[in-house]
């Protein structure tokens, strides 16, 4: 039983931890906070499903392009949307980005219908065993899937001179620029791959709660809940994070109440705000003066 | 000196309209009046957090919602007078704030847009849940208020009850951004570093700005309840807090009339809207949008954008 | 005599990174010292610190008998200390004047309540500020900007407008971080004369951070020179000048200031 509810918050807090990062990674390059993260990847997973039923593709080759698909989004609304005001005041931007998100989840309703529908999903729905418990295929082919593409954005931002201009332009855009870094590309290219991984995490969550234009809501407050509990600053924090908090809201869901869920993630945050501000492996950011 | 002299006049003519307004127009128009108020008093508690602070709430449906209900529910089930209840329910949304914004900066950073969108959908999810206290979906009744035994059964004599409390308030904001507090949490928004260094604790203003503006949202609430006679859950959804910062953007988020253009812009968008139903959301995200990009300071920034085309004519 | 300023082996280390290593150093009351040295030498972290942005790893900071790392940031001013910064932190919607009384603001602020009640000794205290503001920028003759919006002002008049609200805090101590940047010689000539008559006129001591020789040889009376964290050299300017150490740390800098 107890195996069965782990794997299952570890599924949960992949995704929780995909999303988080998604979060922090445009925090992380341009200091925008995108609230519009988890409609866009609603967006997203809609956009997929639609190709599947309109153009009869398979569901692997679908998955396989969710994450382009949502690269291509987060890029056009970084040049678009964000990138012409990019030195108004921090409050515009944020300002922006909660636009967006309204539009987003409305525009979905518009284009798509109020009514849930069912995502399909790529791997069997009938629980095998495992050591002796019964375990969901799916929620391993969630973890399984996060793993991948944690190890590959890993591999991005070690070892591919891309990631590494990124990371430079997050700590100090200014040197970065001297060196010869185009930080407004850098700028788009955090925005495209943080809406990959948002429409990768909303198509892992939609087989489980159904695709609808409110699927997103609840999760993205989570996801800051898990992003936070990491230190807002931190790539791996984040991904901590999220799955700290996959696992204890699993955990309390069956032994405790299964009520509130949101409070508890509400109350995650302000806990971790008055006792270790900076999350379990964040830095004091500061600005450099 | 002659812009001091230019916003009184245009003061006094707006209290003159607001004065005799009534008048012209008949029980509906009251009412469209006595809304434009109150969305009017949240537009002004706003300014002071979101203008003047530079922090964004996306939660002040939150505090709308608990000064609506506490006032209610110590009306009918208390049986406090009035106005004490309206004060009262400033005051828990007021301590509400305060537990809100207190963890929220102890670090740098945007944690309180986040922690307002965390107090949205609890205090959403509590009204569903805790029906004993607040009715759920069904909703809460809510009496005429009442004032030294007077009932006002009419919304026409309830807007001048509404209008003496707004005129207070605007009074407030219009002290509290000439005074040095105010002055400092400005110069927070504008460089925190600097004003920290000049003596302006970021901490102590934030929130301080925050409490206030709550306060005067829960009894924007308080009045809002009475007015409807009706409290559900409807009325204080996220989209809701989403409308509040909408009205501000377009009103203008850092002048006073731009917080009361903007209760004017909040009071007929529905009215407006009404035929696009669902889309209303995208409307004002839309808004939001472009408001950002092209009209930053809202409506009341129109007279000095006009003014700096001209000049740049010459 | 006590030194107004006693600073005792501060540390920062930043991420693997050693940007201030032991440095000791005190201050005399009445006097102008100047913290020079190649880029990345730590002279702004260590002025970060003093100001406390920033958290030293370890070590002591002593000021007019109270102990600056138990302080944050926002009560310095209180005590007498403010600073100017490298890259103008001005509050830039605002104008000259709104600008240089927040410089103003520990000595007048009033309880918010009377604030925004708007009682009479809250409006006292304020129109007390802005008059002591108009003073101020009469004294340092930006009258002509006084309503000016500060973000649309040439750099040079910024910056005096930086030092005007650095003033306005009423300092025993002011930390300038590099004052003369963007100055052409004639400017930082003035400069050096108006941080002596500074120091004349309002005994303010003075610490600064710069990169401009001619400045902080031609007013400094006491120069500490930092490499790479550390403190390689203490003393009066001609003691600094003929150092070795210095010497070898500045080797191409220096020629390249001479030019």
């Amino acid at each position: 039983m107890l195996l069965a509810l782990l794997i299952s918050g570890l599924a949960l807090g992949s995704i929780y931890a995909l999303l988080g990062l998604s979060l922090v990674l445009v925090n992380k390059a341009t200091d925008v906070v995108n609230f519009a993260q988890g409609e866009m990847a609603m967006f997203g997973a809609f956009i997929a499903l639609s190709m599947m039923v309109s153009m009869k593709l398979p569901l692997m080759l679908v998955f396989v392009l969710a994450f382009p698909i949502g690269m291509l989004m987060g890029a056009l609304i970084e040049r678009i949307m964000i990138r012409p005001i990019r030195n108004a005041p921090h409050l515009n931007l944020l300002i922006v980005t909660i636009g967006l998100w309204f539009a987003f989840n409305s525009l979905a309703g518009l284009i798509w219908g109020y009514d849930p529908y069912r995502f399909p999903s790529l791997l069997p729905s009938e629980p095998v065993d495992v050591f002796g418990t019964r375990v969901f295929p799916a929620s391993l082919g969630v973890i399984g899937i996060a793993i991948v593409i944690m190890a590959g954005l890993y591999y991005f931002f070690e070892h591919t001179r891309e990631g590494t201009a990124m990371r430079a332009a997050s700590m100090n855009p200014r040197s970065a620029r001297l060196m010869g870094i185009k930080v407004t590309r850098v700028a788009m290219l955090s925005w495209a791959l943080s809406s990959g991984l948002g429409t990768v995490s909303a198509m892992l969550i939609a087989p489980i709660t159904f695709l609808d234009q409110q699927m997103m809501v609840p999760v993205v407050l989570k996801a800051f809940a898990g992003a936070i509990l990491g230190g807002f600053s931190s790539l791996p924090g984040a991904v901590l994070g999220g799955v700290i908090l996959g696992l204890s809201e699993t955990l309390l869901g069956a032994y405790v109440s299964n009520a509130f869920k949101e409070a508890f993630a509400f109350l995650l945050i302000i806990a971790v705000l008055m006792i270790k501000p900076t999350g379990v492996l964040g830095r004091t950011a500061r600005k450099k003066v | 000196m002659k812009s001091v002299r230019k916003d009184r006049l245009l003061a006094a003519v707006a209290m003159g309209v607001a004065l005799v307004a009534p008048a012209f127009v008949g029980p509906y128009g009251h009412y469209v009046l006595a809304i434009i108020l109150i969305y009017g008093l949240v537009a002004l508690s706003l300014n002071i957090v979101t203008g003047v602070g530079g922090q964004i709430s996306i939660g002040h449906a939150g505090f709308w919602a608990i000064g609506a209900y506490t006032c209610a529910i110590l009306v009918t089930k208390v049986g406090l007078p009035f106005l004490l209840c309206v004060a009262l329910g400033g005051a828990v949304a007021a301590v509400f704030g305060l537990i809100v914004a207190l963890p929220a900066l102890r670090v740098q950073g945007h944690y309180l847009a986040i922690a307002t969108l965390g107090l949205a959908l609890v205090v959403q999810q509590v009204l569903y849940e805790w029906t004993s206290l607040t009715g759920g979906r069904g909703g809460m009744f809510v009496p005429r208020p009442q004032i030294l035994g007077y009932e006002f059964l009419d919304d026409g004599p309830y807007y001048y009850v509404i209008l003496a409390i707004t005129v207070f308030f605007t009074w407030v904001t219009v002290n509290y951004r000439k005074s040095l507090t105010g002055l400092g949490l400005g110069a927070l928004r504008m460089s925190a570093i600097a004003a920290q260094c000049s003596g302006v604790g970021r901490t102590y203003h934030i929130i301080t700005a925050f409490v206030l503006s709550a306060f005067m949202t829960g009894v924007s609430g308080a009045l809002y309840g009475h007015l409807i006679g009706q409290l559900s859950t409807d009325s204080f959804t996220l989209t809701v807090s989403l409308s509040f910062l909408t009205m501000v953007v377009v009103g203008g988020l850092n002048s006073v009339a731009g917080a009361l253009l903007g209760g004017v812009f909040l009071a007929y968008a529905p009215e407006l809207m009404r035929e696009l139903k669902d889309a209303q959301m995208i409307v004002y995200g839309g808004t939001l949008v472009l408001f950002m990009h092209f009209l930053p300071g809202g409506l009341a920034s129109i007279p000095e954008r006009i003014l700096d085309l001209a000049r740049a004519r010459r | 005599m006590k030194p107004l300023l006693s600073v005792k082996q501060l540390s920062l280390h930043f991420a693997g990174l050693k940007a201030v290593q032991d440095v000791s150093f005190d201050v005399a009351a009445g006097s102008i010292v100047g913290l020079i040295g190649p880029n990345g030498a730590g002279k702004t972290t260590l002025l970060n610190c003093l100001s406390r942005i920033l958290n030293p790893t370890c070590g002591t900071i002593d000021y007019d008998g109270h102990d600056l790392l138990k302080r944050p940031v926002h009560r310095l001013s209180e005590i007498g200390v403010t600073r100017t910064f490298q890259n103008l932190e001005l509050f830039g919607e605002g104008t000259v004047l709104e600008n240089v009384v927040v410089g103003c603001f520990p000595r007048f602020r009033s309880n918010m309540l009377s604030e925004l009640l708007s009682l009479p000794g809250a409006n006292r205290a304020r129109r007390a500020a802005y008059e002591e503001a108009r003073q101020l920028i009469d004294e340092l003759g930006l009258t002509a900007h006084v309503d000016t919006v500060v973000s649309g002002l040439p750099y040079g008049i910024q910056k005096s407008v930086e030092l005007a609200r650095a003033l306005a805090g009423k300092p025993k101590l002011l930390l300038l971080d590099e004052p003369a940047a963007g100055m052409n010689p004639e400017e930082s000539r003035q400069l050096g004369q108006t941080i002596k008559e500074m120091r004349e006129e309002r005994g303010i001591t003075v610490v600064l951070v710069e990169h401009d020789m001619r400045l902080v040889m031609g007013i400094c009376e006491k120069i500490i020179v930092l490499v790479q964290g550390a403190k390689v050299c203490e003393g009066p300017p001609q003691a600094v000048r003929e150092n070795s150490m210095v010497i070898k740390a500045y080797l191409g800098e220096e020629e390249a200031e001479d030019a």
